[in-house]
């Protein structure tokens, strides 16, 4: 079913948007909570919290041409949020080489002078994605947002690990040049 | 703000980015073998263009009678590519010996199996043995034992995946080897075929500490990259002239181990490129690095 029509029937309160939804888009929603927490049932879970957060967002938001990238929006910050409570030694590999590499992208307060919202920071990191070629772009969206490993990216694009790391060794040090002319700060 | 947090603001980036790296790739076609290309194109120079030179400038290096284009074999090993190597020119260039003597054949590296004149790996017992050199750190160098004789397999470069893999200069200097500072004696500029050192050779320990930290603080490009950042936007008549001026603005840099050994980088210090031989990787020029060029170049 084309997304608009998903978004309709939650507009109307149809109970059959979540069907819709987990027909089309459950399987790669669970693999983006999967990618970072590792067990089936936690992933199975955000998915189920996911819906519902949707059924709960829509209305007012109506995502008619983004229904994936809304839905994936929150499965990806209760999977995050679920990965932080849990004690340092429990958390995935992947979730604790995310989050390092992310740390990369944080310029020190001393860097810069002004604090920022978390809705601002994303701003940010949109207006520096708007400036990457689109393929690096992807590389960029494949890690940070679906949670890709290193190997599946360069299996995605036909391309090495080694450049696949190279690349986004470079994005991560450009955004942190980007937030730092920004202002933004810790 | 923590590190969750910023991986967390990802998610609310443009659903247009998301979309577009949802969608199925066209594959590229896999990359040739450059790794194969590169050392062919550099062991040739090294049999072809070098014995020619050095004959020219009326130092023999070979024996009368020896014939320039011997086989080159090689050996993949553990992501490093090796040439074995006799010409006793050639060793004591690398800082080894003419001959191998008992000592320096260390334990048991491998067996191998020779296909093509490339030597690879072989899980079962063979004929064909990589020794440890007893003499230096590192992988720059093992011992081939085979029919009774032995000889040295040279490093020669990384194995790339591609024509775009690229590895720090801590790559290098764990091949031979260098943890640190300390494992660096010497440095100095040599003439292009390496043999003759030009100005003074730098021993002071501050300045090798300094170049040794700048180093490691270079950010390697890949081939591709650094073709990239050297020629994207230059008309294709242009790029040819630039190409010339980059390859004659080459000085060969020898760094010295404390074992002995030799190997050399090239800079390329009016477009500020060090090229890093081994890696196969270029590295932009940091202001550090520019400063000890400038001060310790001749």
């Amino acid at each position: 079913m084309d997304d608009s029509k998903i978004v309709d029937l939650y507009l109307a309160r149809d109970e059959s948007a979540i069907v819709q939804t987990a027909e089309k888009y459950g399987a790669s929603l669970r693999r983006i909570a999967y990618s970072i927490l590792h067990t089936e049932p936690s992933a199975e879970e955000c998915e189920n919290d996911t819906y519902l957060e949707t059924w709960n967002r829509i209305p007012p938001n109506e995502p008619r041409s983004w229904l994936f990238a809304f839905c994936g929006r929150i499965i990806r910050h209760l999977a995050i949020d679920e990965c932080r409570k849990l004690h340092a030694q429990k958390r995935s590999a992947q979730y604790c080489e995310l989050t390092k590499e992310m740390e990369q992208c944080i310029p020190s307060s001393s860097d810069t002078e002004g604090s920022f919202h978390a809705d601002q920071l994303t701003q940010m990191i949109n207006e520096y994605l708007k400036t990457c070629s689109e393929e690096k772009r992807n590389l960029f969206v494949r890690r940070y947002w679906y949670f890709d490993s290193i190997e599946e990216i360069a299996g995605r694009y036909g391309i090495s690990e080694s450049k696949v790391k190279t690349a986004l060794h470079r994005m991560r040090k450009e955004l942190k040049t980007h937030l730092s002319k920004e202002g933004y700060t810790i | 703000m923590k590190d969750y947090e910023i991986l967390d603001a990802v998610g609310g980036i443009d659903p247009a980015f998301v979309n577009d790296a949802a969608e199925k790739p066209v594959k590229k076609k896999p990359a040739f073998r450059f790794q194969w290309a590169a050392a062919v194109c550099a062991l040739l120079a090294m049999v072809l263009i070098i014995p020619a030179v050095l004959r020219k400038g009326g130092t023999p290096s070979y024996d009368d009678g020896e014939q320039p284009l011997a086989p080159i074999r090689l050996l993949a090993f553990n992501g490093l590519l090796y040439e074995a190597v006799e010409n006793p020119a050639l060793l004591k260039q690398h800082g080894l010996p003419e001959t191998i003597t008992e000592d320096m054949a260390g334990p048991h590296v491998s067996w191998l199996i020779l296909e093509n004149d490339t030597y690879q790996e072989s899980t079962a017992a063979t004929d064909i043995e990589l020794l440890a050199y007893t003499k230096a750190d590192g992988r720059s160098v093992y011992i081939l034992h085979e029919n009774d004789t032995y000889t040295f397999m040279l490093f020669c470069n990384i194995l790339a995946y591609d024509s775009n893999t690229c590895s720090p200069f801590e790559t290098l200097y764990a091949v031979y080897g260098i943890n640190s500072a300390d494992d660096l004696v010497s440095i100095a500029e040599t003439d292009w075929n390496r043999n003759k050192t030009i100005g003074k050779m730098i021993t002071e320990r501050s300045e090798i500490e300094t170049f040794y930290e700048a180093s490691l603080k270079l950010e390697p490009y890949g081939n591709d990259d650094f073709q990239a950042q050297l020629f994207d936007g230059i008309e294709e008549e242009k790029q040819t002239q630039i190409h010339s001026e980059f390859a004659d603005d080459c000085r060969t840099v020898r760094l010295e181990t404390a074992d002995g050994r030799y190997f050399w980088i090239d800079v390329h210090p009016s477009f500020g490129w060090i090229y890093g031989r081994g890696t196969l990787s270029y590295y932009p020029v940091s202001e550090e690095m520019n400063i000890w060029l400038q001060a310790n170049l001749h």
